[in-house]
């Protein structure tokens, strides 16, 4: 027998985390290691920026 | 399944060895090479940057790094870089692999101890398997899924203590914290949660003195890796990144044969001054960054079941509940306030546990959806659901991949070796994180120039810095990776491919007159 009342609300509770999604964003990129190495560069003038 | 299997059940063993070892079921072996086998896949084929390569060369050389001094990794990374595949680079990364894929493998021993099935397990730790975050950090030489395959082995342990509660079972909850503590020094973080577990579980026998001094002995065991930071300093380490750099260039190490030497390596006095460092209204923004941390890592999929799984676990088993909560708050807030530039690295102990309570959230829509049916057969919607978790993976999988994919990033190694091809002999050169630790890795691991004197800048003091160059680029050739405001009037500074030439004024004057 198919419960649909449900799976329906299992189905929202599981797509609930998407409503979310005009804010968040999935991932566009990875972890940008190239992006950390050049924040150094940015505060290069101080010596106190650590990883 | 009904929802009253979802707290900590008792698991039958019959012999102490299978207590530890016995592991190797069908469930545990795919736990383990399912995502070892797509991070092999995707593994860094060679060095890579940043702390990657700082951990590779204090690991491969037995050397010494920056706090916390990490010596469990160490020790281990050392063995491990003996193995004969690849390059040492590669055999570091596969270190974090392999305890990505242990860290998944001891989580379905945690989520079947809670009683979740094989389905909600696979769509849970799926998901934290292929989070683009911890995928990331399992495929170049970290420091943090080793930090999560010991997390989950003390919860496992906990756990298993919980069902037949005994000193030696505690004794080796005990022994594991204190060898995580001696990896990660962020595992004392973990602690109030597995401490308040254990006297909301079993007050009378945690509280014996007897079982008190054996499980702080045990702890004491595994906190002495810490005894390998005096050692390997009294060798006299190739590489050591315990101490500081003077304005001559000498390096000066912390002397690890001091309480306080030590202390200020492990405590990581080296970065006190970027803890609790936030305003209310920065706390704010870090606090969003960390929900956008969770809400990627578990591919918007898992936000909702997981929820449902923290309210499950709260009402069935509220000392469980407890304990993963005050882990997840606890870690979570130290990192909130801590100022760093990578730190999104630093929350896979949270994606654990919300993995953990993902798996219970998926269980408890499955029962939920199932009822009390009684049908020989699995119903239809059952299957949906089933089908359901299992889509969110393989759509993670295919999204993230591309993102995380660094099978043909040879990039490091290359641009560190233009670097060392380019710079004339006996040469110096000061550089950060994304050049020096690489170049190093060439230079002690693999033996090339080491005619060259390199200092990562982290080691040394803007104005000693400063002076350093001033006196050295006169007696020989001087490189930086940055162009650099504050040098005095006689140097001038020119950009020789990847790095910057640092030479008295009249000495480009003359190589421009020079003729061919």
């Amino acid at each position: 027998m198919f419960r649909m009342k449900r799976v329906i609300v299992a189905a929202a509770i599981l797509l609930a985390g998407l409503a979310l999604a005009p804010y968040v964003a999935f991932p566009s990129e990875g972890l940008d290691w190239e992006r950390f190495e050049r924040m150094y560069y940015v505060s290069s003038e101080t010596s106190d920026s650590t990883p | 399944m009904k929802i009253d299997t979802l707290y900590a059940h008792p698991v039958k063993v019959s012999k102490p060895i299978q207590y530890v070892f016995g592991l190797a079921d069908w469930r545990s072996i795919c736990a383990f090479s399912f995502p070892l086998i797509i991070y092999l896949l995707t593994l860094t084929p060679t060095i890579y940057n940043l702390d990657s390569a700082e951990l590779t060369v204090a690991a491969a050389t037995a050397g010494l790094t920056r706090s916390t001094g990490y010596p469990l990794y160490l020790m281990l990374g050392h063995l491990w870089s003996y193995i004969p595949i690849g390059d040492v680079g590669y055999r570091l990364n596969l270190f974090s692999a392999f305890h990505g894929a242990l860290t998944i493998m001891l989580s379905e021993r945690i989520l079947r101890h809670l009683g979740v099935e094989s389905w909600p397990t696979f769509g849970a730790l799926g998901l934290l398997a292929c989070g683009i975050y911890f995928w990331s950090l399992s495929l170049i030489a970290e420091v943090y899924t080793l930090h999560t395959a010991l997390m989950a082995l003390m919860m496992l342990l906990i756990l298993r203590w919980s069902a037949y509660p005994s000193t030696q079972r505690l004794v080796l909850v005990g022994l594991v914290t204190g060898l995580s503590m001696g990896h990660h020094a962020a595992t004392v973080l973990l602690l109030p949660g597995a401490i308040f577990y254990v006297l909301a579980t079993a007050p009378r026998m945690a509280l014996r003195w007897r079982t008190m001094v054996y499980v702080v002995s045990a702890f004491a065991i595994g906190l002495s890796v810490y005894l390998y930071l005096p050692l390997r300093y009294a060798a006299n380490p190739s590489f050591n990144y315990a101490g500081f750099y003077d304005s001559s260039g000498v390096f000066e190490p912390i002397n690890l044969h001091t309480i306080q030497g030590l202390w200020w390596l492990i405590s990581g006095q080296a970065f006190v001054s970027h803890m609790l460092v936030y305003g209310q209204l920065d706390l704010w923004r870090e606090l969003t960054q960390f929900g956008t941390y969770v809400w990627q890592s578990c591919f918007a999929v898992g936000v909702g079941p997981a929820l449902v799984g923290l309210v499950v676990l709260a009402r069935h088993n509220w000392r469980l509940c407890t304990m993963f909560g005050l882990m997840f708050i606890v870690h979570a807030a130290f990192y909130l306030g801590y100022r760093v530039i990578d730190k999104e690295t630093m929350f896979l102990p949270t994606f654990l546990i919300w993995a953990i309570w993902l798996g219970v959230g998926y269980q408890w829509l499955l029962s939920w959806v199932q009822d009390d049916r009684q049908s020989q057969s699995i119903p239809l919607d059952v299957w949906v659901l089933r089908v359901g978790m299992v889509a969110a993976v393989v759509v993670a999988i295919v999204w993230n991949w591309p993102l995380v994919d660094r099978s043909d990033d040879w990039s490091v190694r290359e641009r560190s070796e233009r670097m060392l091809e380019q710079v004339q002999p006996d040469a110096l050169i000061l550089g950060w994180w994304g050049v020096v630790p690489p170049i190093e890795y060439l230079q002690i691991v693999e033996g090339y120039r080491p005619d060259v004197q390199t200092i990562n800048r982290f080691l040394i003091g803007y104005d000693d810095m400063n002076r350093l160059i001033a006196t050295e680029a006169s007696r020989r050739p001087v490189y930086i990776d940055t162009r650099i405001v504050d040098l005095p009037s006689h140097l001038e500074v020119r950009k020789q491919g990847s790095l910057y030439r640092v030479q008295p004024k009249s000495k480009f004057v003359s190589s421009r007159v020079r003729p061919e």
